[in-house]
């Protein structure tokens, strides 16, 4: 199923009777297999844009949709699990990712889905990471390993779509390319926020630009 | 035959030793705590003295409704005293811990005073039974409140990461909350374990100063343990779900935002706090009748009507009213809707 999202628009109350505006008049819909990039300058609400897509924050005004189903009729736990969030920061679980994924997969969201759940440890090896680093702990790993040990759990989840916000920011080329390969095959509908120029025309992805808002401020 | 009264000068004496020990040990090892050991020998003695004669005419009308007056009176204060020492706080947290405080008080304060006692409302039993609950509540509560907002505050994108995988705010947060408690009930279930074995608990040691005899005075210690034991879970639990409710919302978000640092007050401010407190129910109370008022007259009248028609609560004014924090008002119930 396609995600679609129509007129997003996301403001941030900055004191009362003032806001600023995220960004606004955001529409676009991505089909399974295909990549959505999403660029623009720095601050200008790429992560907000994700992070309201999953539900983790609240949009000002539009809607998403998973085909017809909308988080509300989903419930956000299940929407969630299918429109999955991986966040630009790195993982803090005092634990390993095998014990991520071990805690993950009993959430009862994702055991509703159990039957979709690919192998985390297969995924992190196409993406090059050593089976096992994937039981080592989190924060013996570095920058790049623990980036695609986050990757490798989100992928082996198999949601119906990835939201990813820069997932190959900390890695090298060669262990970049393994992981626009991984997407690419995942057979996710994938919205991929990226810095790197190059990395659109890489991936055949479609491109949405989110302008920097000049600090608008509104009078509610 | 109550025991032998301390005169004025033997109590100076006691003081006496204690000052001189003090701060000989400060000057020897620069510790810098003269003044403090002296404030707070001046403060304790001035509360207690205080608490002495303010006890003598409670006890001697002995009425329940003054007894009750009491009660709420030392809830307040145990409530103040725990929403002071956590490093974080959040709007509403005050009312929060103010209403669990005070029920999970009465509640087992009946319990303990009209099922295990069996006294009544009687001022010499009531008000010291209650005052020793609320002590242990009040450091229960601030260890759960601690635990939990710090917890919170630590491992938020942890707790991110747990919600975007599908996990529903009470998954995301379970791990977080048993460790606040376990660390809120670790204290009281030491104290229980290792009662009689050091010292004489400091109830039992008064009973048997005042002449009962030790058995008895060991059944009322035990009562008292069992019930500090009973209102720490209860209000710990009560307290951990009030958080979860004010930190995460229907949809499953973290707004850990909510949660806003305190700069350290000094201890001083207690006082104000009480007034603060007092000041804050009486408004709540207001606003909750007036609110009240209005949701039995907007039906009725035309004018009531056509505000609810356009969309406009006609609670709203009022809640900015009610708001006696300093931060963004959290209203009853207001994140299930």
């Amino acid at each position: 199923m396609a995600l679609v999202a129509r007129n997003l628009r996301r403001e941030i109350s900055t004191q009362p009777g003032d806001s600023r505006v995220v960004f606004t008049n955001v529409s676009f819909s991505v089909a399974p297999g295909q990549v959505l990039c999403v660029v623009g300058p720095s601050g200008g609400g790429k992560s907000t844009l994700l992070r309201c897509v999953a539900g983790l924050d609240e949009l000002s005004a539009g809607n998403v949709a998973l085909g017809e189903l909308t988080p509300h009729a989903l419930g956000l736990p299940a929407w969630r699990a299918s429109v999955c969030y991986v966040a630009q920061s790195r993982w803090a679980f005092p634990s390993s990712p095998a014990d991520t994924w071990a805690e993950v997969t009993q959430l009862r969201a994702q055991k509703a889905r159990e039957h979709c759940h690919g192998d985390p440890v297969a995924v992190a090896c196409s993406v090059g990471l050593d089976a096992a680093l994937f039981s080592s702990q989190w924060a013996t790993l570095s920058g790049g390993q623990a980036q695609r040990a986050a990757l490798s759990i989100a992928v082996a989840l198999r949601p119906e779509v990835l939201l990813l916000d820069e997932p190959t920011s900390a890695c090298d080329p060669a262990s970049t390319a393994l992981v626009e390969d991984a997407l690419l095959r995942c057979g996710a509908a994938v919205v991929w926020v990226t810095h790197d120029a190059a990395q659109p025309q890489r991936l055949g992805a479609t491109l949405l630009t989110l302008p920097a808002l000049s600090r608008e401020v509104t009078s509610v | 035959m109550g025991p032998k009264a301390i005169a004025l000068p033997e109590l100076a004496a006691g003081g006496a030793l204690l000052l001189l020990t003090f701060v000989g040990a400060s000057q020897l090892l620069s510790l810098g705590l003269e003044r403090a050991v002296c404030v707070a020998a001046v403060r304790a003695t001035l509360q207690l003295s205080a608490l002495g004669y303010i006890l003598v005419p409670v006890f001697r009308l002995n009425n329940p409704w003054i007894v009750l007056l009491y009660i709420t009176f030392m809830a307040t204060v145990a409530a103040l005293e725990a929403v002071g020492r956590p490093p974080y706080r959040y709007a509403g947290m005050l009312r929060h811990v103010l209403l669990v405080v005070t029920c999970v008080a009465f509640f087992v304060a009946a319990f303990a005073l009209f099922v295990v006692v069996r006294v009544g409302l009687d001022a010499h039993y009531a008000i010291p039974v209650v005052g020793m609950l609320l002590g242990n509540t009040s450091s229960s509560v601030a260890v759960t409140l601690g635990a939990i907002t710090g917890a919170i505050k630590d491992s938020r994108e942890a707790i991110e990461v747990r919600l975007a995988m599908g996990a529903t705010r009470w998954e995301a947060l379970k791990a977080t909350v048993q460790n606040a408690l376990v660390l809120g009930l670790t204290p009281t279930l030491n104290q229980m374990r290792i009662m009689g074995l050091v010292s004489i608990p400091g109830m039992m040691t008064g009973q048997i100063l005042g002449g009962t005899q030790p058995a008895t005075a060991a059944r009322y210690q035990l009562v008292i343990l069992f019930m500090i034991a009973t209102s720490a879970v209860m209000s710990s639990t009560g307290v951990a779900a009030l958080v979860l409710s004010a930190c995460t919302d229907a949809e499953h978000r973290l707004h850990a935002q909510r949660l806003v640092k305190v700069q350290k007050r000094k201890e001083s401010d207690l006082l104000l706090n009480l007034v603060q407190a007092v000041y804050a129910g009486a408004k709540g109370a207001a606003a909750g009748a007036k609110r009240w008022w209005h949701r039995m007259t907007a039906a009725s009248s035309p004018a009531g009507a056509a505000l609810l028609d356009q969309g406009v609560n006609p609670e709203d004014e009022e809640e900015s009213l009610s708001d006696v924090e300093d931060v963004e008002h959290v209203e009853w119930g207001s994140r299930e809707r």
